[in-house]
């Protein structure tokens, strides 16, 4: 680094943390072309700027319960009582006469409250309050925290009068499964609309379907974030000596009550701890922390936050068609299916659903031998046979149709056959077919 | 247009409203946190003492005769908060080192990160710790703490300086 170059620090440290100015920017890229040492100096406060971005992104997850929890003493403090209390206090600690007075009442106070001291404590915090609580509950805002990423995942729930699931929307950050990427599903009216937001490859789509093995998968997701089945769940499993339940009410009235919920070593949940924060005043859970036991200590796990509680959402929260960019691809599932099951009959159905691939490969050029489009059109995914196809295979004859095969490489079955087209030529080669398709029969996959 | 938002927030909050309040701590609550954190070095007592600042500000609201002052009067109140926090530690003998060694505590790349904060001087920990925090924005920095934007700039320019020299030398000490 020359001499010169330590007036360039300065400039350097203002590019990256984005403070230089824009008419200098030109000027110190040239320097940073042509020195080494100052390139060198760049990249190091360049990776310190994204170490120092990370380390403060991650103690601003915490920043909504932090909030919440200044909320919560808000509304458990008193302010003229309080403020009088402590204008009083300082008065009578001024002067040592008026010390020793209070210091009297005080002890007198205390020796004629012993007796009705019974009847003045407050009754102690009991799981069947938040039970009770959770009743009224129709809307809940979760957020769930894994200790590795910063974005949580999010969860909307609307649930009906008797607390069964209404509706429910789910934030997937990328993080969550990164080949997808970020995604929004909403589930409504037993139907899921899924938004994948696209990643590098893959374009963003929104995909919509009704009664799928996912729906089920979703369902149960969402009521076992309902606190209202947790806690009742718990209740139980403790009534039936399942769980071991601690309840710590601490002194301060802003602190939340806590509950820890320890699975002993026969619950299928073994090793696991939960600890739940219930609010003093609502008796509404407002977090759960979850643990592990490993190494003989209890390793946290994640949180799950509960915000919001009663709060309408939005009906357009659950409504994904205006949300989502008009450009998107939309692809509606059930119509793909019905288009994929085109021409077949509700008592032909079973018939096709049922074939082996070696029946559907032999129905397949039936169709073609046949020249019956139609026919042939139930093993494709495509909306018509083009008239080269048509030309190319049509009233062709069937040779042979060998022992369908599998390889690592492709998920379906690869089926060889042997034909005689109609202009008299030979071909020997193997149909691949799959089932991996919405309708979940064998269909044509290539080699056609 | 903010203060404008936070004045009529406040004549509401001088009733003793709550829920009013809650707006205030919504708007305010981050850029307190960022200041208790850049004064105090370390996240918990920032949060004891950001919470503390919150409640107090409720407490007193009805004190705060300029109705369009608020964040500046909040972030007096926690700036005070720190102070007297420290002056109580420094009674207590506890040591930052000591502060920052809490147990399971992370150890690794964050650890070293925030003890070289930790070592930096105090006027330049704190916009450091508040420009990361809170939105990256030398302009707001200054003006919550009341300096000049060039001012805000030049603390953030040194402090980035001496955080590298201060990770350089945990480096150079490790090697």
């Amino acid at each position: 680094m020359k001499s010169d170059c330590q007036k360039i620090k300065d400039q350097i440290a203002d590019l990256v943390t984005g403070i230089l100015p824009e008419a200098q920017v030109h000027v110190l890229e040239q320097h940073l072309n042509e020195c080494a040492a100052c390139r060198d100096y760049a990249r190091a406060l360049k990776d310190e700027d994204m170490l120092l971005t990370e380390f403060f992104a991650k103690i601003d997850t915490n920043i909504t319960h932090q909030q919440e929890r200044v909320l919560q003493a808000i509304n458990h403090s008193d302010v003229s009582r309080k403020s009088e209390t402590h204008l009083i206090w300082r008065t009578i600690m001024k002067s040592p006469i008026t010390k020793l007075a209070a210091a009297a009442v005080i002890i007198i106070a205390v020796v004629l409250s012993i007796n009705v001291w019974d009847k003045s404590i407050p009754s102690a915090y009991a799981l069947e309050q938040t039970i009770e609580a959770n009743h009224s509950v129709r809307y809940l805002h979760i957020k769930g925290f894994d200790p590795s990423h910063k974005e949580p995942k999010e969860y909307w729930v609307e649930c009906d009068e008797s607390g069964k699931l209404k509706s429910a929307r789910w934030h997937m950050p990328e993080w969550d499964a990164p080949e997808d990427g970020a995604k929004v599903v909403v589930w409504k009216e037993n139907k899921i609309h899924l938004w994948f937001k696209g990643t590098t490859k893959k374009r963003s789509c929104l995909v919509t379907f009704k009664e799928e093995k996912g729906a089920d998968w979703l369902y149960n997701r969402a009521q076992a974030r309902n606190p209202r089945l947790a806690v009742e769940r718990l209740y139980e499993q403790q009534a039936e000596g399942k769980v071991k339940i601690e309840v710590d009410q601490p002194a301060d009235k802003a602190k939340s009550v806590v509950v820890t919920v320890t699975y002993p070593p026969e619950s299928t949940k073994s090793g696991e701890r939960e600890v739940l924060f219930v609010d003093r005043g609502t008796k509404l859970v407002t977090a759960v922390k979850f643990y592990r036991l490993k190494d003989g200590k209890y390793e946290y796990q994640g949180t799950q936050e509960y915000y919001d509680y009663n709060q309408p959402i939005d009906p357009e929260m659950f409504d994904l068609d205006n949300e989502v960019p008009a450009d998107v691809q939309r692809i509606d599932r059930d119509l793909q299916k019905i288009e994929l099951n085109k021409g077949i009959g509700p008592d032909e159905l079973e018939k096709y659903e049922n074939m082996t691939p070696k029946e559907m490969t032999i129905a397949f050029f039936q169709a073609c031998a046949d020249e019956d489009w139609d026919e042939l059109l139930k093993f494709t995914s495509d909306s018509e046979i083009k008239q080269e196809t048509k030309d190319y295979y049509g009233g062709l004859e069937i040779i042979s149709i060998g022992e369908p095969f599998k390889t690592d490489e492709y998920h379906g079955w690869f089926v060889p056959y042997e034909i005689r087209l109609k202009s008299g030529s030979i071909k020997k080669w193997k149909l691949a077919v799959s089932n991996r398709n919405l309708v979940q029969r064998y269909m044509l996959d290539g080699g056609f | 247009m903010n203060k404008s938002l936070d004045e009529s927030v406040v004549r509401v909050c001088r009733q003793g409203d709550k829920a009013a309040y809650a707006v205030l701590v919504k708007r305010h609550y981050r850029h307190v946190f960022a200041l208790c954190l850049g004064v105090l070095g370390n996240v918990h007592d920032a949060e004891d003492i950001a919470q503390e600042a919150m409640l107090k500000g409720f407490l007193k609201i009805k004190k705060l005769d300029k109705t369009d002052q608020f964040e500046a009067w909040i972030l007096r109140i926690a700036r005070n908060l720190c102070f007297d926090f420290l002056r109580r530690q420094k009674r207590k003998k506890v040591l930052f080192a000591k502060q920052l060694m809490q147990p399971g505590q992370r150890t690794g790349e964050n650890h070293v990160l925030q003890q070289a904060i930790r070592r930096l001087p105090q006027e330049l920990r704190v916009p450091l710790t508040m420009y990361y925090f809170d939105g990256k924005n030398a302009k707001t920095i200054a003006e919550k703490l009341n300096i000049s934007h060039s001012g805000a700039c030049q603390k953030i320019r040194e402090a980035r300086k001496q955080l590298h020299e201060l990770l350089r030398e945990r480096e150079n000490n490790e090697k």
